[in-house]
Order: structure tokens, then sequence, then C-alpha cells
């Protein structure tokens, strides 16, 4: 599958208003987006150098020959990426299903000091379920979480085409134990982080205005991180990965067959319709190639 | 002014006073041109930039005026023997003309009203002090307040209301000065029945806490596009030249995330 994408910034005070006119344009209601992204790269990075280093003359067959440009070729990031509901933040008070993890959240609070209470200001928010029935609150189980593995390619040069254009794909994983699959399959965990924002469809375009949530820093006691954590921490406890608030607008357009270049064109140009009408609103930009690289370095 | 010859300096004058009048109207006429050619308005910043041009070049020659007005108010004009009165009888009488013309007469007169009109609203609004504000301190003030009123609403965070900040909202909305005569609705119950047909869906909900649950200060420069594409591609943290799988504690660069 192939995507086409264009991108745009907003700060925080014009993110209602934009929500707005993007459902006015497209008719109808935003949908809340709240999805954990982990991301993963490759256990072992090959040494890119083959073996015949050298003037070796050999003649190769065809099938080494696949295989090495398999083992040597670039390798990429792959990402895990669930949906998850805003009920399944933990409590105000580092509520989570887990014992040990609440002590942590707790000593997290305090040791983030002043800054973070500033953006994370308590609020008796609608994600607090109402008091009697917080036993049926539906607490986040790691290991009952649907993913999906994303794999984004490096985008393609640009050449007269005012989009990022990138080959996509995204399989779910049905059953079993993704963490475990990721590992088995020489992959290991780097980061993960929460995706917020609303999606709204507008004929074939995805419109995602979303902001980049990451995970409390945990007290520096010298422990990594080698695995996505089991619990979701409260929600307000969130820090935002651009300090300013500022959320991102990703106009998106999939296309099944990326080998036809009418429907790559289709895309293109509804792209460029949308971002011809939104010119004033929001300047609507092709995403920069080299920060869009999921090669592994 | 006794003597009948004009000095260097008044001459100067007079000399700078035809160079504004000609900016003035150069702008003016570059602007009737973009109105008129094109079948669409000129777009907003370049309408405004001549706008404020415009402006400029009024304002620096009614000062200039205003400097030279005596000697102004006492130049005559009369023509020379020399002066081709036959061949250029037209712009001989537009020169001699002492009165203005009709249609500019009534503009004079408009602007004339609209003046007066300013300063007895000033008188009103004293509460009978009979501190009067002239012209130009109303002026003054509306140039000022439009900025100030601009400046002060930026600083408050607004949410998603248009009438009332998030913090008037919390002390209770009913309480707000607004020293309006007009009643501004808010009336809360009925706001919330409406909210609860507007706002039913599932999407709307959340976007309607929003602003308030995460409160982030406006001084800080947001973070680039590159960078939020780039760790969302690699999980590499702004400020990071390498993927943050080199570190091998999570804590010293999500420091630097939230230090950044």
């Amino acid at each position: 599958m192939h995507e086409l994408l264009l991108f745009a910034q907003i700060p925080l005070s014009r993110h209602n208003q934009l929500l707005r006119i993007l459902c006015g344009i497209a008719g109808t209601q935003p949908q809340r987006v709240v999805e954990r992204h982990l991301i993963f790269m490759p256990r072992k990075i090959h040494d890119s150098r083959g073996q015949q280093v050298g003037g070796t003359q050999t003649v190769q067959n065809q099938q080494a020959q696949a295989l090495q440009g398999q083992l040597h070729g670039e390798l990429f990031h792959l990402q895990l990426v669930g949906e998850i509901d805003d009920g399944q933040f933990a409590d105000e008070d580092g509520r989570t299903l887990e014992g040990e993890q609440e002590e942590e959240d707790e000593v997290m609070k305090d040791a983030a000091g002043g800054k973070i209470e500033i953006l994370a200001k308590p609020e008796p928010s609608p994600l607090k379920a109402p008091s009697g029935d917080s036993v049926e609150k539906p607490f986040y189980h790691f290991e009952k979480q649907r993913w999906s593995l994303r794999f984004h390619d490096l985008p393609e040069v640009p050449v007269r085409r005012p989009v990022t254009s990138r080959m996509v794909s995204s399989v779910d994983i049905i059953d079993g134990n993704a963490i475990e699959f990721m590992d088995a399959l020489g992959y290991k965990y780097v980061s993960e982080y929460i995706l917020e924002g609303h999606r709204v469809t507008h004929n074939n375009l995805t419109l995602l205005l979303h902001h980049i949530m990451l995970f409390p820093p945990l007290p520096p006691n010298g422990t990594s991180i080698s695995s996505p954590r089991k619990s979701l921490p409260p929600y307000c406890s969130l820090v935002p990965l651009d300090q300013s608030g500022g959320y991102v607008l990703q106009a998106s357009a999939l296309v099944q067959d990326g080998t036809k270049p009418e429907s790559i064109t289709l895309g293109i140009s509804q792209l460029k319709a949308f971002k011809d009408m939104m010119k004033g609103v929001v300047e609507l930009e092709i995403g920069d190639r080299l920060a869009l690289d999921t090669r592994v370095k | 002014m006794n003597s009948a010859s004009l000095t260097p300096s008044d001459i100067k004058a007079l000399e700078q006073t035809r160079q504004k009048l000609f900016q003035l109207t150069k702008h003016l006429g570059s602007l009737q041109n973009a109105v008129q050619q094109n079948e669409s308005l000129p777009s907003w910043p370049t309408l405004q930039n001549t706008a404020t041009i415009i402006s400029t070049n009024l304002l620096t020659l009614s000062a200039h005026l205003q400097t030279h007005h005596d000697l102004f108010n006492s130049i005559l004009v009369y023509p020379l023997p020399s002066f081709p009165g036959q061949t250029q009888e037209t712009l001989l009488q537009v020169l001699l003309r002492k009165k203005f013309e009709p249609r500019v007469e009534d503009w004079v007169e408009r602007g004339h009203a609209g003046g007066l009109a300013c300063e007895t609203i000033a008188s009103d609004n004293d509460g009978g002090k009979k501190t009067k504000l002239t012209a130009n301190e109303l002026v003054e003030l509306w140039e000022w307040a439009g900025r100030a009123a601009n400046e002060e609403a930026k600083r408050r965070s607004w949410g998603d209301d248009e009438e009332f900040t998030l913090e008037e909202r919390e002390g209770g909305v009913a309480n707000v000065a607004t020293g309006l005569r007009r009643r501004l609705e808010f009336d809360e119950d009925e706001e919330e029945g409406e909210g609860d047909t507007e706002m039913e869906d599932a999407g709307f909900e959340g976007y309607k806490k929003d602003p308030e649950r995460s409160p982030v200060s406006n001084d800080i420069v947001p973070l680039r596009l590159e960078e939020i594409l780039r760790f969302t591609s690699t999980g590499a943290l702004p400020g990071s030249t390498t993927s943050i799988a080199t570190a091998t504690t999570t804590t010293n660069p999500m420091k630097r995330g939230r230090g950044w």
C-alpha cells in the first residue's frame, strides 16, 4: 500500500478552531483517536559490507545473491500500534492493576517537580469513572492489548511530487503475544509514545489532528527500560513531546496499489485540492523526507 | 509675512508637500489599480500593507502641513504674466481655485461631523466631569486600546469559549464585570443543554475538555515538525542525534525531552 501525506503544525490555541473547520469541511464528527505506539528496531545490525570484499571473482548464483541482498539491505524500524480507550489510563492517584506500579507513579509525581504540575494539572476530568463503578472500570491489560504491526518505508524522493509518498504496510496481529513475536523476529524495543487526537475523514482523505504524548519519566534509579510498560500511567501525567502543546495535522490518502500511476495521481490531486482549500487556514506542507526516515543507521 | 518673495526654506517646505502628495497619490492609484484590474480582491496581507502605507503617507503629510501651517496659510497663488493662460486654462483654474470642489466639500463636512461626534461622545462618557477628550486624545486612546486589549486577551486561555476565559468560567461567569451594557449570554443551564445535543458524540467529548487538560504555557517555542516526525519514525528524541536505543537508561533522554 502507498501512503500520500501532507503535514501542518498548529499551536494549541488553534486546535479547537481547526478541528471545527475540519469537521465542517468533512461534514462528519471527529473520531477520537488514542493510540499506543511501540517502536522496535533490529537487535543486531549486520555489517554492511559483504563477505566478498576485495577482488573476489566468484560468480554467485541468484539465490545466494537475493539472500545477500536481504541480509545486507537496509534495516528499518517497525512499530506496534494499539488503540486504547480513555478509560484505560490509570486513576489520578496512580491506581492500576499492578500494585507495585502505584508506588512508582507516586514517586514519579514527586520527582517530576514543578514543571510537570503545570503540564499535568489534576482535573476532575470525565476520564475518571464515577466513584460508584470503579470496579468495572476497563483497566488496561497489556496482555489483552491488540496490536498491529506497521512498517513505513523511507519516503520517495519528491520529484515533481508535491506530497510525501511512502510505502506502508500494516498487519493486524490477531493472536499470540506480539512482544514475544517481535523478539523472535530479532527486534528490540526502543521507545513508545501515545498518539492522541482526532480523526476526520473527508472523501478519500484521512485528516488526523494529533499530538504525541510521552510517558512520564521514571525516577532516575538507573533501571533501563528494555520492554514496554505493562500499565498506563494516569492520563494527566503524560508529557507532550512538543512542550508548547502544539498539534500536528496529517492529511493522508491511502493508495492500495502503488504501482498504478493513475491511482497515485488521483490521490495526489485530491491531497492538493485539500491543501488549496485549506490555504489561509493551515498551510499543509510536504514532510521532510529524512525526518520520516525509518532506516536504522 | 511681509516679504513678497519666499525664502529657500519655504520653497523647500512646498517642495516637500508636493513630494508627499505625489507619494500619496501614487499609492492610492496603485491600490485603485489593484482593486479594479483584478477580478478578485487582493489578498488580505497585501491590502493591509497598502492601507498601512497610505495611512503613513497621510500621517506624515498631515504632520507636515501642521508644521508649516502659518506659511501655507499666508501663501497666495498668482499667475505670472508669462504663464500660458490660453493653453493651460484648466490647470490655471485648478491652481487658482480657492474653494474646495463640491465633492471635496462633502468629504470635509462629513469628516468634520465625525470628529465633532467623537468629541460629544467623549464628553458624555465622562459622567458630567466636563473633562473632555480632544479628538487627538481619543484617537490615541483607541489606538492604544485595541492593541492592549488584544495583548491582554492573548495572555488568557480561552478554551472553547469566545466570551469568557477559563479563569472567569471557574470563578463563575455571573461575577464577571464586563462593563458592557449588553447582556452576554452566560446562562449556564442553557449552555449545558446546548452542549448536550451538540457534544453528544464520543468524538466531541474529548475535544471539549482538551485545552483544560493540558494547560501549557504559550511562550515555549514549538518543536519543529521534523523533530516530531523523526521521533515518530525512529524514536529519536528531539535534541539527540542518535536513537535512544543507544542510551542505556530511559531517564536521561526523557529528561532531555522534558527540558527541551
